[in-house]
């Protein structure tokens, strides 16, 4: 950055909070490198992470939402108010729908975000449910912009998780455990440390395989590490557990604790 | 012959290994080794004990994971060295040596060792080769 001599930082806001890390490692100081702003998303981040970020890199930091299947990032952003996004109204038409029911809500409720492309060709989508929960509002901003409006996501409808800007389903790491042999008795753990997402995934181990040396036991989880990283891009750590050590439960099992405070 | 050695897993929780060694020594199990390898998240404690496979059935009812695995045991000399030279025939016929540790034994200017290698069989004839002594279940326990 400072050899090319870029101005504008796009990443997600994890990664931007890990480049002001290694710049502090690295004895540098924010106005020793030329950047001015950031625009940052695909990851849910705080009021408290944007200050974080635009104090250790010394610049402005923006919001930026989006999704591959309408354009890519881009479908709104956030603006010198920093409080709530501009949805590019001229491209993309938004809704918002209970996402038990199908209905459409009036702009200041809460519920789950659907667009319609406007003017895009080839693979147009026509009220693609987002399942990202939010509210849109009408008023004009005080930037002056007129767009609507809509504020951070506040959570999803499904179960999907964001993790270091990764889309992850449960379904998936379910899919793996079993295609390896493994029985459905597993636990996601996911944390945040040091602004980066860790990733755990505990699953009992099959008696079958316990071994007395360690390298065999590694190597499963090495193992199991990698198939979880084809399936779904990254690589959790790989904890395996003894037989009935994960918690069973009456009613639906907790398999997701998701232990950072994103909101 | 190559000797029963039991291996159970050990959670990396508080008492872990104390509760193991209890339900061991209310079935009055007597050990005559054990060492505890350790990783992060885990361990995994193996013993010799007189009779490993009731000692197996003993850890399993208690709800603990083992298995019972047969190790190379040997007995040499108990003066500098003689370990050195021990090690040295498996490293020179490249034979992988995954773990180690001694046993008790009453046998003056003895010490009894494990060698955990993948072929037994192979380790046991090459040691027996250079006049090193093998254990087996009958002798390991004098």
């Amino acid at each position: 950055m400072m050899d090319l001599g870029a101005t504008v930082l796009c990443a997600t806001p994890s990664y931007a909070a890990y480049v002001a890390e290694t710049l502090k490692e690295q004895g540098y100081k924010p106005d020793d490198i030329p950047l001015k702003s950031g625009i940052f998303g695909a990851e849910p981040w705080t009021e408290e992470m944007r200050s974080q970020i635009e104090e250790t890199l010394g610049i402005k930091a923006y919001d930026i939402y989006g999704l591959t299947e309408i354009s890519g990032p881009g479908v709104a952003y956030g603006c010198s108010a920093h409080n709530g996004m501009h949805i590019n109204e001229d491209h993309f038409l938004a809704e918002i729908i209970n996402p038990e029911t199908g209905e459409v809500l009036p702009y200041g409720e809460k519920g789950e975000l659907v667009f319609t492309c406007l003017d895009k060709e080839a693979f147009p989508m026509l009220r693609y449910r987002t399942r990202d929960i939010c509210i849109l509002t009408e008023e004009t901003c005080s930037c002056g912009r007129t767009f609507l409006k809509m504020c951070k996501p506040l959570g999803r409808s499904d179960d999907m998780m964001i993790i270091r800007g990764v889309n992850v389903f449960p379904s998936q790491i379910e899919s793996v455990l079993i295609q390896e042999g493994y029985s459905s008795n597993y636990q996601i753990i996911i944390d945040r440390v040091s602004n980066t997402d860790t990733f755990d995934v505990f699953v009992e181990m099959n008696p079958d395989d316990f071994d007395d040396t360690i390298r065999v036991i590694t190597a499963k989880e090495k193992s199991l590490q990698n198939a979880m990283k084809n399936m779904i891009g990254i690589s959790p750590k790989i904890h395996l557990t003894p037989p009935k050590s994960i918690e069973r439960s009456e009613g639906k099992a907790v398999r997701i604790v998701d232990r950072r405070k994103l909101q | 012959m190559a000797i029963k050695q039991l291996s159970i897993y050990a959670a990396n929780t508080k008492g872990s290994l104390a509760q193991i060694t209890k339900a061991l020594a209310d079935e009055s199990i007597d050990l005559r080794s054990i060492c505890v390898a350790d990783t992060e998240n885990f361990g995994i404690l193996r013993l010799i004990v007189e009779d490993a496979d009731r000692a197996l059935q003993i850890v399993r009812d208690a709800g603990y994971t083992a298995r019972v695995r047969k190790v190379v045991a040997v007995s040499i000399e108990d003066r500098p060295s003689a370990l050195y030279e021990v090690l040295t025939i498996l490293s020179d016929a490249e034979i992988n040596l995954e773990y180690m540790y001694s046993i008790i034994n009453s046998a003056k200017g003895h010490a009894f060792m494990v060698l955990r290698v993948d072929d037994n069989d192979l380790a046991e004839s090459l040691l027996a080769s250079h006049h090193i002594t093998v254990l087996n279940e009958q002798t390991i326990f004098l």
